[in-house]
């Protein structure tokens, strides 16, 4: 700028500050308005250099921020440091002087030159008000910014500054504004998997009724057609309608409400399980891998549905390959996740920070784009010709059931990495019993009552029962189960009991009949998990569960174990 | 010999030329065509892929070979360089990307020079530079022109071997140091004027009145004929824009076309509010200016000497005539000084690319600038 002795002098300077007067404020964001005011400054006045430091916490928005960071640079390759301390030379030396000038070889300014190629020249400070600073540099000048040159720009500094707290606040709001947004999102996402789960639960438990008909008279009718050429029709029958039981189950596992049998176990075991079985499943082609960690605390789970999670991921993973070599690694692992971590997970915001052991199954296949990934676990949702695409959808539900948290990371043509957290158990894992052979089905003699509201069903067990020896009575409700338990107290020895039936639910006619009989042996049935129909039990719980849709054998079965305890 | 001139310019005299100069994989060829021939550039790359080694270039209204002027032809220049061009298009487009240039730039500030081409009528051409020197940084010097042809008529005009484009900009960093000098010898006549309304290279308003009348109005008192908008450009030659630049020449920006609604055209950005000045120059006052670009390009403890390249605004040879031969004799002059057997290159340009010492790159318009190449002392 001209020392503004005379006329044209300051008609230069007046037309410089109008520039950069109008160049101020004219974006509401922080960068584009520090980028317009910048570069008007350093093309008018031949600077090398500007940059604009604000104290973090008008930044970051943390309340113990005193740090300054370099919100704007430009050129940006001159400013290889983005952060200093308060403590820092050029932060004190602006408290002590709003405005201030210091040349190459003067005092201070090794300090203040942080910039790249800045051995020579000279620097002008100005305080933002208590946002910050504003640095400039200039290569060419050898002798501090003078005063009046200084003072001249003094104005427009300070409208400049008001403008950030502008783009500050604005900053603030719009921050605000997209976490309620997301927030809003985060809230629809889990409203529309709860009632799709409600939906796939619903489904699954009327379904799991009419198969159980469907199961039970397929199989009476092949006893009765022992050698008859229409055997093969009903093998058939029953062949279709034990793959509709597994779809069902799956639709459960999505609910989280597929029967659980929790305990504690070694997350290990079930991954090398699994591998020694994955010859069956996976591609020829794919190098698997294992890093289990040796340490690893148990989960609380059930084996069951930790194979199914375990083999789904490891089956899509060799999938993922798609025919080609590729390697497919599992790991196992204990990690401290914290509420930031946990936000990353499909489910994390129903969990709590701690510890939990994780499962990765890391594959170099396809990978995903990130349409495919938002809906993995959507039900019904597959990029296979073939399958129904609920395997990833009853693993999230298993997932949930299992107080765990699962992320998926991939990209197209970088292959996916999937971690599942499971918590930790405080108990010691158990190693899995061998599952007892079933009583003979002999002949037994005795009364039992069958309850259930599905004519079907009820019809089913009664005939079941019936050629087991048993005298049979029956009951269409709760209701209906009571009267019939106080028309002949002392005389039933078994009550198969449905859960969800009109007029008097099957909790609540339990109540009634062990007032009525505290001896009385009842065998709940239901469509809906274990873990799910004991919640509705108070005190205690029935003798047996019998989940639908049932076998004849375990029919048979569960009633010989419950009389059997009786005897014992 | 490291630069040759196809005194016709076909595909089959461009690539002749290339294969001549004797390139080989650490060097890279700067290819310049001159408007008048108008060779078929897709084929012209097509001839020149076959020469296997990167190359870059543009059309222009004039080229320079042997420190003098030519309408016709083609110069083809090799130089040391360890990467191949790099392209970026799009510069019509407000979110063009200027790829990561890190691994061309060496440590060392300055031994390196970015011969920038450009489509000189492209509309972001200083936020280009811009983005460029943000990646560079000043760890090159700077030293490019617009492409284009006289009638300002915008089509495909720079090329590599990825093809030829428009609205694009290639950059070449070459293993060879170099000094600079940047003049022009305009002064100011009129101003300041405000461009209250502006846009890219456009100006809609000046002094929030329609630009065109504006600037009739203020040089009435300063040409004899009546302005109109098919005289404009004979008499921008002589009255361009001038932007206030601290402590050194107002960058000069021309005014070339005016449209429909009365906004004037520019060879490159005017920034909103910015404070002009109409400009004007004689002969001699531009003269001078090119001798002292020229001396101020002259190394002062220059290693071997490569070349010297020219880049010179193809309306300074209008606005001269047939005193454009004393301006190209000037800087001939001043660089013999340092070598008599310099070999002298360069373009006739719209639009003119340099740094300033470390600092700024910028582009400039009724420029000339010059550049010695050179090894420099370590």
């Amino acid at each position: 700028m001209t020392d503004g002795s005379n006329d044209a002098g300051v008609l230069q300077d007046l037309s410089v500050l109008y520039e950069l007067s109008l160049s101020v404020g004219r974006s509401i964001d922080l960068d584009e308005n520090c980028g317009h005011f910048l570069r008007t400054l350093m093309a008018r006045k031949n600077l090398d250099f500007g940059a604009v430091w604000l104290r973090d916490r008008y930044v970051s928005g943390a309340e113990d921020g005193t740090d300054l960071v370099q919100v704007f640079a430009t050129p940006d390759f001159r400013a290889p440091e983005r952060r200093i301390p308060s403590s820092h030379a050029m932060v004190h030396r602006a408290e002590e002087e709003p405005i201030f000038s210091v040349s190459a070889g003067g005092p201070g300014y090794a300090e203040i030159a942080t910039e790249t190629g800045a051995e020579r020249g000279t620097y002008a400070v100005f305080r933002l008000g208590h946002l910050g600073l504003l640095k400039l540099y200039s290569s060419a000048r050898t002798a501090p910014f003078p005063d009046l040159e200084l003072n001249k720009l003094r104005n427009v500094v300070d409208k400049f500054t008001v403008s950030i707290a502008g783009c500050l606040d604005h900053a603030r709001v719009r921050a605000a504004e997209q976490r309620r947004r997301e927030l809003e999102l985060q809230m629809l996402h889990a409203q529309k998997l709860e009632s799709l789960g409600l939906l796939a639960g619903g489904v699954a438990h009327d379904f799991n009724n009419l198969l159980t008909a469907i199961l039970g008279n397929a199989e009476l009718a092949r006893m009765e057609l022992y050698s008859h050429p229409a055997q093969e029709h009903v093998d058939n029958i029953v062949g279709a309608a034990s793959r509709a039981a597994e779809l069902s189950s799956q639709l459960l596992a999505y609910s989280g409400g597929a029967p659980l049998v929790s305990g504690p176990l070694d997350l290990n075991d079930v991954v090398q399980e699994m591998v020694r079985l994955s010859a069956v499943t996976m591609s020829k082609k794919a190098r698997l891998t294992c890093a289990l960690f040796d340490d690893l605390p148990p989960v609380e789970g059930d084996a069951g549905q930790l194979r199914q999670v375990v083999m789904n991921l490891m089956t899509n993973a060799s999938e993922s390959l798609e025919g080609e070599a590729g390697d497919v690694e599992l790991r196992t692992g204990l990690l401290s996740v914290d509420a930031e971590a946990l936000a990353q997970y499909e489910l994390g915001d129903e969990r709590e920070p701690g510890d939990y052991v994780h499962l990765d199954v890391v594959d170099t296949g396809c990978g995903m784009d990130v349409v495919t990934r938002q809906r993995i676990f959507d039900p019904f949702f597959t990029t296979k010709f073939t399958g129904r695409g609920l395997g990833l959808a009853a693993l999230l539900g298993i997932v949930r059931g299992h107080g765990g948290a699962i992320r998926v990371r991939s990209r197209l043509g970088e292959g996916t990495r999937v971690r599942v957290l499971l918590p930790v158990s405080d108990g010691a894992p158990r190693a899995e019993a061998p599952e007892a052979a079933a009583p003979a089905a002999t002949r037994s003699e005795g009364t039992v009552l069958i309850v259930d509201d599905e004519d079907a069903v009820r019809l089913l067990l009664a005939r079941v029962v019936s050629r087991m020896g048993f005298q049979v009575l029956t009951a269409r409700d709760g209701g209906e189960a009571v009267e019939v338990h106080r028309e002949n107290p002392g005389c039933i020895d078994l009550t198969l009991l449905d859960l969800t039936m009109p007029v008097m639910s099957g909790d609540e006619a339990y109540e009634v009949i062990l007032e009525i009989d505290p001896s009385a042996r009842v065998v709940l049935c239901s469509g809906y998990s274990e873990s799910c129909a004991h919640e509705r039990f108070a005190h205690r719980t029935p003798d047996a569960f019998l989940e639908k849709p049932f076998r004849i054998a375990d029919v048979q079965q569960t009633i010989g174990e419950v009389l059997a305890r009786r005897r014992d | 010999m490291n630069d040759r001139y196809a005194e016709v310019a076909t595909p089959e005299s461009v690539a002749g030329a290339a294969a001549e100069v004797g390139a080989g994989a650490d060097d890279v060829l700067a290819v310049l065509i001159a408007e008048t021939d108008r060779p078929d550039l897709d084929q012209v790359v097509r001839a020149l892929r076959r020469v296997d080694v990167p190359f870059f270039g543009g059309v222009f209204p004039g080229v320079v070979h042997g420190g003098r002027a030519h309408d016709r032809g083609a110069v083809v220049v090799r130089m040391p360089s360890h990467h191949a061009p790099a392209l970026v298009t799009g510069l019509d487009r407000e979110d063009f990307v200027v790829p990561h240039l890190d691994g061309q730039a060496r440590r060392d500030p300055g031994s390196q020079t970015a011969i920038v081409l450009i489509d000189g009528l492209a509309a972001n051409v200083s936020r280009f530079l811009s983005e460029m020197f943000s990646r560079l940084g000043n760890r090159v010097n700077y030293i490019g022109g617009g492409a284009g042809t006289l009638d300002l008529v915008q089509r495909p005009c720079v090329f590599t071997a990825e093809g030829v484009y428009q609205d694009a900009a290639v950059v070449a960093v070459v293993d060879q140091r170099s000094t600079l000098g940047v003049r022009h010898g305009w002064s100011r006549l009129e101003g300041p004027i405000v461009a209250t309304r502006a846009s890219g290279n456009r100006i809609q308003e000046l002094n929030w009145r329609n630009a065109f009348e504006v600037y009739r109005d203020a040089l009435a008192d300063h040409v004899d004929d009546e302005i109109t908008r098919e005289n404009l450009f004979d008499i921008t030659k002589s009255f361009p824009f001038g932007i206030h630049r601290e402590g050194q020449e107002d960058v000069v920006r021309d005014p070339v076309a005016v449209g429909d609604d009365g906004e004037l055209v520019c060879v490159g950005e005017v920034p909103e509010n910015a404070v002009l000045n109409v400009m004007r120059g004689d002969h001699e006052s531009l003269l001078a200016a090119a001798a002292q670009a020229a001396e101020e390009s002259l190394p002062a403890d220059a290693g071997n000497l490569r070349s010297a390249l020219l880049v010179d605004c193809v309306s300074r040879t209008i606005f001269l005539g047939d005193r454009f031969d004393d301006e190209l004799a000037v800087v001939r002059e001043r660089i013999a000084r340092l070598d008599p057997d310099l070999p002298l290159w360069g373009i006739l340009s719209l639009g003119e690319i340099s740094s300033h010492g470390s600092g700024y790159v910028d582009f400039f318009n009724k420029t000339i600038v010059s550049a010695v190449l050179h090894d420099g002392r370590e």
